[in-house]
């Protein structure tokens, strides 16, 4: 494998469909990336100022959104070539995606909710994934009696360690953290920094960890400022 | 997973859900209780009387005498003389002929006077004759005060054979004027028919008319049931008593009175069909309605579950589900509210208007409105499930 995340010639205007849909031109590219790359098992740090487009980014990455122009080869594969369905599907079975608010099913417990993080994207056996969620929470230190607690009943930092245990179930070859921090304490912030380092490196992980807080950098192995590699005039 | 995951999310926003289930339980109950009682009344109706040609009766509609007479609804206008009765029981072709006679009640029981030939010629449902549960049947002898009961009175009344009692005149449940100085025995008790016999007293004609008129030979009777030695002539017989001189009589024919309720009562019972596919039409919009409103409380909800893997058909079919479950839940607490309300009113029913309703009400004719409503649920739940579907998950992460 050459590359975890490979961006080639990328051009990105949110509102190209909707002035293309009314005839217009639209000249204002959010994202103008020539080249840049991601190594497998490498745990990169990108930051930026709100609204410099981070998380459409990421979208583009996960294949939520496609490009304008140009490629992104997710472990050598061109998301950017494939169809709606095929996207969900490769994400579903390459990605695991951590978002700001943690996006937790409040009314699922937190055993269903981490299960959830499975259901879609493999075949493995039941008793494979009761066995997989103990070794998470324990590894996570979230006590087992809250693994049939409704998720909306934890405290932020456990529900944190749920989110994190979500993505991790399905052993992504690419975990994507969407400013997961912005709402966390310093202490919580680096511990869950933390955590989650660990478990990308126990999984084989490649972790992309965006952030407007260019402090956070330390934790991971390259810094990235978005601005540096985007080039939009 | 599947399920749960509908499950739950139905019973997150549990209130709205609920209110939805409530309205659907309501339009099912009035749905299938329409369609029920119509089919119910209609089956009721249709195996009452059998066998017998012609009634006859004082000139009045065909429905009414039909009504009264069979039924044991509303009242007779006028009588028949007893000498009509006689001349018409002469004519050739006629192979039985029963008096009836009605007018008097008992606890709000009516009483039915007749002769012995009713227990041997009247038929009900498929050509069933009448039996006897228990004891005897009355003799013509009009010092024999007895009476045979239906066998719904007999359980309702709590008598059996032996008890005695004393008529009411008039038919209302309470009567000014009671025949304390005849009391009458209970000779026999009816099987079941499911028809108005079993909410009646029967006694014989001439006991009656000595209870009335100390004699055993009544001057009047309220109608009369023939059977013919052959059915195809009964048209003429039909038109002879309808020309009759003396007296102003109808004859008509059960089946074709019958066909005549029927057609009056179809318009009624088409604008009732019509007012109860509304009201589950209403309830139905007003779940896709539900549905829709709390899409976009659940917007990072959906958003979420694409962005672990759910496919769009996943989602379409989730929101689908949700809908099938509150209708299926709707539509099973309605059915088990109609089948608990008729199975507490049945007797009320029965006493009130000869219905006889079976609880069953899951059945061949309500069937095709389950199916239908199921139907229409998916059809409608189609708009917000295509929304969902359809719906973006870029923004909906973000907010």
């Amino acid at each position: 494998m050459s590359a975890a995340i490979h961006i080639n010639k990328l051009i990105y205007s949110p509102d190209a469909r909707r002035q293309a849909r009314k005839g217009l031109q639209d000249s204002s590219a959010l994202l103008q990336i020539a080249e840049w790359n991601v190594a497998p098992g490498e745990r990169v740090f990108l930051y930026g100022p709100s609204g410099s487009g981070k998380t459409s980014l990421l979208n583009l990455i996960c294949g939520i959104t496609t490009a304008d122009s140009g490629e992104i080869l997710v472990n050598d594969t061109n998301i950017s070539a494939l169809g709606a369905r095929a996207r969900d599907k490769f994400r579903m079975q390459t990605m695991g995606v951590i978002f700001q608010q943690f996006n937790l099913l409040p009314y699922l417990s937190v055993a269903d909710n981490i299960r959830l993080g499975h259901f879609f994207s493999s075949q493995a056996h039941s008793r494979q994934v009761e066995t997989a969620i103990e070794q998470l929470t324990d590894r996570l230190r979230l006590p087992r009696s809250c693994l049939h607690q409704k998720a909306a009943t934890l405290s932020m930092g456990q529900q944190q360690r749920v989110a994190i245990a979500r993505v991790l179930i399905k052993s992504p070859a690419l975990i994507i953290a969407d400013e997961p921090t912005s709402a966390l304490d310093e202490d919580t912030r680096r511990e869950f920094i933390n955590t989650l380092i660990d478990c990308a490196d126990l999984h084989n992980s490649t972790l992309l960890f965006v952030s407007h807080e260019h402090s956070l950098g330390m934790h991971f192995d390259r810094i990235v400022a978005l601005d540096s590699i985007n080039h939009v005039s | 997973m599947f399920l749960k995951l509908a499950l739950h999310s139905l019973l997150h926003r549990r209130l709205a859900a609920m209110l939805t289930v409530a309205s659907i339980m309501i339009s099912t109950f009035v749905v299938l209780g329409v369609e029920h009682i119509r089919q119910e009344t209609r089956n009721s109706f249709s195996k009452t009387v059998s066998g017998t040609d012609l009634i006859v009766g004082a000139r009045t509609s065909q429905v009414n005498l039909l009504l009264y007479s069979i039924f044991r609804i509303g009242n007779a206008s006028a009588n028949i003389s007893w000498n009509s009765y006689q001349e018409i029981a002469a004519i050739p072709g006629i192979a039985w002929s029963i008096p009836l006679s009605l007018g008097d009640s008992h606890r709000g029981f009516r009483v039915m006077g007749t002769t012995a030939d009713y227990f041997v010629h009247f038929r009900y449902g498929n050509s069933q004759s009448l039996a006897l549960q228990e004891g005897r049947l009355f003799s013509e002898n009009p010092d024999e005060y007895l009476a045979i009961l239906g066998a719904d009175a007999a359980e309702r009344l709590g008598y059996s054979t032996g008890h005695t009692f004393t008529l009411s005149h008039g038919l209302g449940d309470v009567s000014f004027t009671q025949h304390h100085d005849h009391p009458f025995t209970v000779a026999g008790i009816l099987s079941p028919t499911g028809t108005p016999v079993d909410q009646t007293i029967h006694v014989s004609l001439a006991s009656l008319e000595a209870v009335h008129h100390g004699g055993p030979t009544p001057e009047s009777i309220t109608a009369l049931l023939i059977g013919l030695e052959s059915r195809p002539d009964a048209f003429a017989l039909q038109r002879d008593i309808n020309n009759y001189r003396p007296e102003a009589l109808l004859a008509i024919m059960p089946g074709v009175a019958l066909m005549e309720l029927w057609q009056m009562l179809s318009i009624v019972e088409q604008v009732l069909a019509l007012i109860a596919a509304l009201v589950l039409l209403a309830a139905l919009l007003g779940m896709t309605t539900m549905l829709l409103s709390t899409l976009q409380q659940r917007g990072r909800e959906i958003a979420v579950l694409r962005t672990l893997g759910a496919s769009p058909l996943f989602l379409f079919a989730l929101i689908q589900t949700e809908a099938l479950l509150m209708t299926l839940a709707g539509m099973a607490l309605g059915i088990a509210t109609l089948t608990a309300a008729i199975m507490i009113g049945n007797d009320w029913i029965s006493s009130e208007y000869g219905l006889f309703v079976t609880a069953h009400v899951v059945s061949g004719h309500t069937l095709p409105y389950l199916i239908s409503a199921v139907l229409l649920t998916l059809m409608l739940a189609c708009i917000p499930a295509t929304l969902t579907y359809r719906s973006s998950i870029v923004l909906r992460l973000q907010s």
